[in-house]
């Protein structure tokens, strides 16, 4: 069959250094056995009160919605814009399963993801076809379309006034931040786990280059299908999450586009297509949010719309120096960055 | 023939949704930006004519500091400062006057430009401005607003990967249906104009209004068409978006082209969001459908394309009139979107291929 | 039977016909070259072979296997590896990882891609990182290399998934005559040791140097195959090349 390799010579292991991590494995480990240690006694302290408690579960929803997005848009390259459709169908999902059909929670809640799951499946097909900015539209063409055929098929999903939840029997808010924090860590975890993996690598060469990927051998239509859908099905569970504790669901609050780009946002801020970035963007954006406009809730989309304005202005360039599935963290880069647009010579 | 009738409305829809769409499509054509912002600006203009039509309404105050101010007063204090940005930047270029120099003259043309309309108005106890009137008014502040949003802004980053021009547009949308949604609420508005309300036709009544529309949507394509092809200004955006390197080399001023291309572009989508004003109630919040809708008539007819805004408008416009009379209006506009995945998945050049002005 | 048969292909873009029933065969183990002026149909030929364009006549075959009508990923599958005129690494990720994206993929599903990349792989990767001599950039991101270091690294790319054929485009184009060199002596090592190639060369010195074989396209047709020397020799080559 194939022509000989060059004959190896004796099989040294790789050079130190070729799996160069930002920190060290063991303070890794125990940072995130820290962090577990927080999330499992936080409820409990004297310091958590109940705003801060749903503060807490908030930002542990947007750590998962920014790094599910991060699979498709940072790690893919696919930049969805309309992501916020499979929040939105894990909601409706949960929703009607339990109120139509009496599913217990526990039950409904990964139909719910499986329900968003296939719905990418199906859409992605002719979607994921598309190239660049076709792609982000159509995926925001989606959300409108599924946000009006959910208000007008009143009759199953009760239209615009929305879906209401069983309260009775539902957990306390403590079992919801567990609940949440737990599927943020999922995403987390999913992220970190395919990062290393050899699916990671096929990510990136596909966002990098699509043809040359597939010219490597890479079945590149069936790995961003499969990533389409795992990305659906993680945010598909979070919106579950979301709608069992809120109890209630209204199209206009589900299938919100302002939230596709909070995702983005955070993603962005952080640094795309990175581990920590989304995680780390959503931790400064939220709580720029609740903190400096937390008493202005008119203004927080507008806010938020000047925001990411103001980034763009200020940093056009900046915000995508961060790629890399290895590398430098991203902030460092993205000061860099920043620093080389200020001085007028970026093209 | 109930289904004579339904195309009717359906073409008359179309056209203007094709004049909806000749800005998005030239944005995109000549500057290759797709303008999210797009069903904003439709928005802006058409709640710009609302006010306009609706002097007396003071339900739409803006609260500044202690005192309260009309949204009419600031929509004619935009048009002084409009005419004065536009007179500074394009209008008195021949003239030997300095920066400054033009920027009083500016001013002072503004000022009356705004002032002595407002007095005539006042003098006639406030009549209502129909859209009619209130779309060149409309257009010359989109004008401007469109002119410093892209020389601000996007300018910066048209040439980057194109997310970022994406999110630009995505933010001043956001930021547009906000501040629109605190001035003007939630409650959809329409301007509600009086005569006679339909054109019979033998058993086809035709809303008069629509067929002014109609109208007035064919006569401006033509003239866009001529403004591209027979002037200057035109023909060097048509040369701009063939081969911007090969333009620069000519010594043709791209920034300059791009921003006038784009301030057009954003006059004619707020002039016809004027129009749209008496046919259809508005809401801060009906951007998104909008821009859904203008992507997938370019989809069908293809970027930058006179033709192709007006073919691909009364498709959607027709079949939208089908859609919603037989299935359900919900679905209507899901129908844009299954177009739209429809077109982009088989031709991806739309119906009629690349820029191609009449 | 040859490693790499192309049998009558013919390729048509609209009313233009870029390859018009062209023959040829590459043999295992040699280097053959596939020359012509610009404009000839060379690279269309590299891309027809390896799916990136559908064929309009004839077949293509691999070690008896029917590449034709395949898709990219299919044939590189199948062992057909390929390098670009215009430099395509992929530059966002590291050198190593170039290289391990550059793996044999037959037989990776979804569950076994979600495991970490195979000691093998990156043992292999560094091996041939270190005969390319770039192994000290394994680490880098692949957008810092210099030209030179890029070419090597995407012929390196090639060779990763064991391929039965390499086809080279314009492997030396852009190159400085130092780092020419050095991709030639690589490119005859790796032949010495059982390395099909099939090479664009618009470099005629390094061409006539490496190939034993060598065939000539002209306005998509076949004109003239022959060893280096009866290339040279051939007038209608010469015409095709200096002619009107």
């Amino acid at each position: 069959m194939p022509a000989a390799a060059p004959t190896p010579v004796t099989s040294t292991p790789a050079p130190p250094g070729a799996d160069r991590r930002l920190l060290p494995t063991w303070l890794k480990s125990a940072l995130v056995a820290g962090l577990i240690v927080f999330v499992v006694v936080y409820p409990s302290l004297d310091f958590t009160t109940g705003y801060r408690l749903r503060f807490a579960t908030f930002l542990a929803m947007w750590i998962g919605l920014a790094s599910s997005w991060n699979l498709l848009g940072g790690y893919t390259g696919y930049v969805d814009f309309g992501h916020v459709v499979f929040f939105g169908l894990g909601a409706y999902g949960v929703g009607m399963l339990m109120v139509k059909s009496d599913f217990p929670f526990w039950l409904a809640l990964p139909a719910g993801g499986v329900a968003a799951a296939a719905f990418a499946l199906v859409i992605g097909v002719p979607t994921l076809r598309l190239r660049g900015p076709y792609f982000s539209i159509a995926m925001l063409g989606m959300l409108v379309a599924v946000r009006e055929i959910v208000r007008s098929l009143s009759s199953i999903t009760g239209g615009g006034s929305g879906l209401s939840l069983p309260i009775v029997g539902a957990p306390t808010y403590e079992s919801f931040f567990y609940l949440m924090a737990a599927v943020a860590g999922l995403v987390v975890a999913v992220s970190a786990w395919v990062r290393r993996s050899q699916f990671g690598l096929q990510l990136a060469a596909i966002r990098e280059d699509e043809i040359a990927a597939s010219m490597k051998g890479i079945n590149v239509a069936g790995v961003k299908i499969r990533v389409f859908a795992l990305s659906a099905f993680l945010t598909g569970l979070l919106g579950g999450v979301n709608a069992y504790w809120v109890g209630y669901i209204v199209p206009q609050q589900v299938f919100l586009e302002a939230y596709t780009v909070q995702m983005i946002m955070m993603g962005l801020v952080g640094g795309l297509g990175t581990l920590g970035g989304p995680v780390l963007g959503a931790i400064v954006l939220y709580w720029l949010q609740q903190t400096l406009w937390a008493n202005f809730l008119d203004w927080h989309q507008l806010s938020l719309g000047l925001l990411l304005i103001a980034l763009i202005y200020l940093m056009p360039q900046g915000l995508l120096g961060a790629f890399g599935r290895r590398g430098v963290y991203s902030v460092r880069r993205l000061v860099e960055t920043w620093v080389t647009s200020r001085s007028g010579d970026d093209r | 023939m109930e289904l004579t009738q339904v195309i009717i409305n359906g073409l008359l829809l179309g056209g203007l949704y094709a004049l909806m769409v000749l800005g998005f499509s030239i944005i995109w054509g000549v500057l290759g930006i797709v303008n999210l912002a797009h069903g904003e600006f439709v928005m802006v203009g058409a709640l710009m004519a609302w006010v306009l039509f609706n002097p007396d309404r003071t339900d739409v105050n803006v609260v500044l500091g202690s005192g309260e101010m009309a949204v009419y007063d600031i929509v004619w204090v935009a048009v002084g400062v409009a005419v004065a940005y536009v007179m500074y930047q394009y209008g008195l270029r021949w003239t030997r006057l300095g920066r400054v120099g033009r920027g009083v003259v500016g001013a002072l043309v503004g000022t009356a430009a705004s002032a002595l309309p407002y007095l005539a108005l006042s003098a006639a106890d406030w009549p209502k401005i129909h859209p009619i009137f209130a779309a060149p008014i409309v257009a010359v502040v989109a004008f401007a607003l469109g002119d410093v949003f892209e020389r601000g802004l996007l300018n910066r980053v048209i040439e980057k990967e194109h997310l970022v021009p994406l999110l630009t547009t995505f933010g001043v949308a956001i930021v547009f249906a906000n501040v629109a949604q605190l001035i003007f609420g939630g409650d959809p508005r329409q301007v509600i104009l009086g005569g006679r309300a339909n054109v019979q036709v033998g058993e086809i009544v035709i809303p008069t209004v629509r067929l002014m529309v109609f109208v007035v949507a064919l006569v401006t394509a033509g003239l866009l068409a001529l403004w591209l092809a027979r002037t200057r200004t035109g023909r060097t955006i048509r040369a701009a978006s063939q081969h911007k390197m090969a333009a620069r080399v000519v010594g043709i001023d791209i920034d300059r082209t791009y921003a006038i291309t784009f301030a057009t572009a954003v006059a004619l989508t707020a002039a016809a969001g004027a129009l749209i004003s008496p046919i259809q109630p508005i809401t801060p919040a009906i951007g998104p459908e909008l821009t859904l809708k203008a992507f997938a008539i370019t989809a069908l007819g293809g970027l930058g394309s006179i033709h192709g805004a007006f073919v691909g408008g009364i498709l959607l416009g027709v079949s939208e009139a089908i859609v919603g009379r037989y299935v359900g209006a919900g679905w209507a506009v899901a129908l844009a979107f299954v177009v739209l995945v429809m077109v982009l998945f088989t031709r991806p050049r739309g119906l009629f291929g690349k820029l191609a002005p009449a | 039977m040859s490693l790499l048969e192309v049998t009558r292909v013919t390729k048509r873009f609209g009313g233009l016909v870029a390859l018009d029933e062209v023959s040829l065969a590459v043999g295992e183990g040699e280097i053959v070259g596939l020359l012509g002026p610009n404009g000839s149909g060379k690279t269309t030929m590299f891309d027809c072979i390896t799916g990136v364009l559908p064929l309009d006549g004839g077949t293509v075959l691999l070690e008896g296997q029917r590449l034709t009508g395949r898709r990219p990923w299919q044939a590189a599958r199948l062992g057909v590896s390929r390098t670009f005129q215009v430099l395509r690494v992929f530059k966002g990720i590291t050198v190593l990882d170039n290289m391990l994206v550059a793996r044999r993929w037959n037989g990776v599903g979804m569950l076994r891609s979600l495991s970490r990349p195979r000691r093998v792989d990156i043992d292999r990767a560094w091996e041939l990182l270190r005969f390319m001599r770039i192994d000290r950039l394994g680490n880098d991101l692949a957008s810092t290399l210099s030209l030179g270091q890029q070419r090597l690294l995407e012929l390196a790319m090639a060779l990763m998934p064991e391929p039965s054929v390499v086809l080279l485009d314009e492997a030396t184009s852009g190159v400085n005559p130092s780092l020419i060199e050095e991709i030639k002596d690589r490119i005859r090592e790796l032949n010495a040791q059982g390395v099909t190639f099939f090479l664009i060369e618009h470099n005629m010195g390094v061409a006539m140097d490496l190939c034993e074989r060598m065939y000539v396209l002209h306005h998509g047709q076949l004109l003239a195959e022959g060893t280096p020397a009866e290339i040279q020799a051939d007038d209608t080559v010469i015409e095709a090349y200096f002619g009107a």
